[in-house]
């Protein structure tokens, strides 16, 4: 036997000049791999689009969020500023006496008059108080302290009130030039808050000119700290766009970043033995189901508004009221994911609006029930719906007790209905089975909605025009639907779908404390053009 | 045509230029696929899935080294990236285990059907920081990161490997004995 040697040297010398020719087929396989360019270019997309997809998702939940916090803030904004603007119409519409309308709406004597001045006030020592906290921070913040930790423990040495302004002004102060986006949710709702008050100081500016100078004010006191005046800057601009662009561009670059991050590792290998590890009609199949998964969806709706029961969100006296259903527009967009080829799982964004008329009611004016009369409803809120002292008081036609109005002329006693207008945005989780998948699909739906409510106002015919009167106090903020629907799809090219579905949607929580057995419903028929991709 | 222009021409998805370079490389490359996989057919597949990466890639080949060398470096990646994901389970403690010198004797007679048999049935992990490593000469710190794993790894891979192979060989050499006898 010979030398020991190390068992690397063996393989190595053996397998210096080892070559071996690979079968011909091979060769075949690879010209038929790398033939068709265009196929290869189509799999990048795919993962772009997904990438966009979730882009899409987020930035349609961000917009609904932005709404969501808004709409929160609106409530204040109507009872503040709407007021005086009710009267201005209303009285154009009712009343010889102009002088007094146009002029000195807030010097008229009544009731509610005086206390829409009192929210106004109310609203200038928010200001005031977004002055002093603001003012009160330029010292902290001029000390160099930066942390949110300092600014609210300062905070606990002011005031309660003080303090939580001051929480609002300094979050949004830190919001501004933080950027980073972990926190957003809970950003927004600041911000959004804050972009509420300062609307509301703006509306009610031309009334309070103390306002306004207390806001520029603020901005000569802290000229000097920059996070203050990006805060005041912010919320000045149109901080509505700039936030929705920040969050575009924040989920752009997080788009870029997962990218990145994919492409850093080995990205060239990774893309190549993927693409290869499947056989080529796997690819063919795979990409066939990958370049559908995704589909946006743009529709339209006439929706009919109804209850169910017998029963008035609005008063007792309601419930044997005929109820009639109006026929609104609903309009939105929704972006569904095909979890396999029977099942597609959607969300989007609905802008809803609703309207529906209690029939056979009575308005008319009464000069000696001010205020909260007996004829006062339980959740209609009609503030400062009066014309020279007159107030408007509105009985349902079916208690009516003639005797009660003989000072009436006949042409006065009509009845007419309440229409109650809802506006919400709603946002729909829907699940879809297809039951036929051709090129004509027939499919069921089901799910459910969360419903955000924008506008409520209850209008009514007096004197030949329509006229808001109030507000229904019940109406939750937040509601729910369970949503069925049959979905028929007629697919006119490989990309483009067109569909229709009549859907029922059952409100689950929308209103509080109604009388009777007061259950509304959606109908609608929702068409559609959908894009796959 | 020099191998530049053959570069050049593969770039613009030429059909005859590109048959011209498999021609010219497909036994090098194969070599390498029959070492680093687990048998045969992995490594006509490895070799396709490879020369697909080359054509597609090639338009990124900037001419800074050795074009051989980065042919065979897209085809061993080719490889570790079916192979590196699976990994063996670790028997053997990073630590104990050192640079062992695994002598066998040195005998002309040992085929290299045979070598390439037992390389292809060694554990994926083995098989692969193995041929890194031996046949092709990279260091344990470049194969940790290639195969995502650490350095001690690498070495106790290795030692493990090597400890395999010689068992193998000593059995083929003890079968051969058995036989002539």
């Amino acid at each position: 036997m010979s030398n020991k040697k190390h068992i690397d040297r063996l393989f190595q010398e053996k397998f210096k000049d080892f070559d071996v020719k690979p079968d011909s087929k091979i060769w075949e396989n690879i010209q038929d791999e790398i033939a068709p360019k265009k196929e290869k270019k189509k799999r990048v997309i795919p993962i772009w689009f997904k990438y966009g997809g979730i882009a899409a998702l987020l930035l349609l939940f961000l917009t609904a969020g932005i709404t969501v916090f808004n709409s929160t803030s609106n409530p204040e904004t109507i009872v503040d500023t709407k007021l005086p603007t009710t009267i201005n119409t209303k009285d154009k519409n009712l009343n010889k006496n102009k002088n007094t309308i146009l002029n000195t709406p807030v010097i008229s004597s009544n009731n509610n008059n005086v206390e829409t001045y009192n929210n106004e006030t109310k609203t200038v020592s928010k200001e005031d108080e977004i002055k002093t906290a603001t003012s009160s921070q330029a010292p902290i913040a001029s000390t160099g302290i930066k942390t949110d930790k300092h600014i609210t423990s300062k905070n606990k040495y002011s005031t309660p009130k003080e303090a939580t302004k001051l929480n609002h002004t300094a979050a949004v102060n830190t919001n501004s030039y933080k950027s980073s986006n972990n926190s957003s949710a809970y950003k927004k709702q600041d911000e959004s808050n804050l972009i509420g008050d300062q609307n509301n100081s703006t509306k009610t500016n031309p009334l309070n000119g103390v306002a306004v100078i207390s806001n520029s004010n603020v901005q000569k006191t802290t000229n000097t700290e920059k996070d203050i005046n990006n805060a005041i800057n912010a919320v000045k601009d149109d901080t509505f766009s700039s936030t929705v662009a920040q969050s575009k561009s924040s989920n752009k670059n997080k788009i870029n970043e997962t990218l990145k991050d994919s492409v850093s590792t080995n990205a060239i290998e990774n893309a190549i033995a993927e693409a290869k590890n499947e056989s080529k009609k796997e690819k063919i199949k795979k990409k066939e189901a990958a370049s559908k998964k995704w589909t946006v969806n743009a529709n339209v709706a006439p929706v009919y508004y109804n209850t169910l029961g017998k029963g008035s969100h609005i008063d007792q006296q309601f419930i044997d009221n005929k109820k009639t259903g109006a026929i609104n527009t609903s309009y939105g967009i929704n972006v569904g994911y095909a979890i396999n080829d029977k099942l597609k799982i959607r969300s989007g964004v609905n802008s809803l609006n609703l309207g529906y008329d209690t029939d056979n009611v009575v308005i008319y004016e009464s000069v000696a029930n001010s205020g909260r009369g007996p004829n006062t409803l339980k959740n209609l809120e009609m503030p400062s719906f009066s014309v020279n002292g007159t107030n408007i008081a509105v009985v349902s036609g079916e208690k009516i007790n003639t005797n009660q109005f003989e000072s009436f002329s006949p042409q006065e006693f009509k009845t007419t209905s309440l229409k109650q207008q809802i506006n919400y945005v709603e946002i729909p989780v829907e699940l879809e089975y297809a039951l036929i998948n051709k090129r004509f699909g027939v499919n069921v739906i089901g799910g459910m909605s969360t419903f955000i409510l924008g506008n409520n106002d209850v209008s009514t015919e007096l004197r030949g025009t329509t006229t808001q009167i109030g507000t229904v106090n019940n109406i939750n903020e937040i509601s729910f639907s369970t949503n069925i629907g049959l979905g028929i799809g007629y697919d006119f090219s490989k990309a483009f779908k067109l569909n229709l579905e009549p859907t029922f949607k059952y409100q689950i929580n929308a209103f509080d404390d109604t009388a009777g057995n007061f259950n509304p419903f959606i109908l609608g028929i929702y068409t559609g053009l959908s894009y796959k991709f | 045509m020099s191998l530049q222009q053959l570069i050049t021409k593969c770039k613009v998805y030429d059909t005859k230029a590109q048959s011209e370079l498999y021609k010219l490389f497909s036994s090098k490359l194969f070599s390498i696929c029959l070492k680093y996989s687990r048998n045969y057919a992995e490594a006509e597949d490895n070799l396709q899935d490879a020369f697909v990466t080359i054509f597609k890639k090639i338009d990124q080949f900037k001419h800074k080294g050795s074009f051989e060398g980065w042919l065979k470096r897209i085809t061993v990646n080719t490889a570790l990236q079916r192979y590196r994901s699976q990994g063996v389970f670790d028997i053997v403690n990073d630590q104990n285990i050192e640079e062992q010198i695994v002598e066998i004797n040195d005998d002309e007679d040992i085929s290299i059907d045979y070598l390439l048999q037992i390389i292809q049935e060694l554990p994926d992990r083995y098989r692969l920081v193995f041929n890194l490593y031996v046949l092709d000469g990279y260091s344990h710190k470049d194969i940790a990161s290639m195969l995502k794993i650490t350095d001690g790894t690498s070495k106790s891979n290795l030692a493990r490997a090597r400890q395999i192979l010689k068992t193998k060989v000593l059995e083929y050499k003890s079968r051969l004995i058995s036989q002539s006898l």
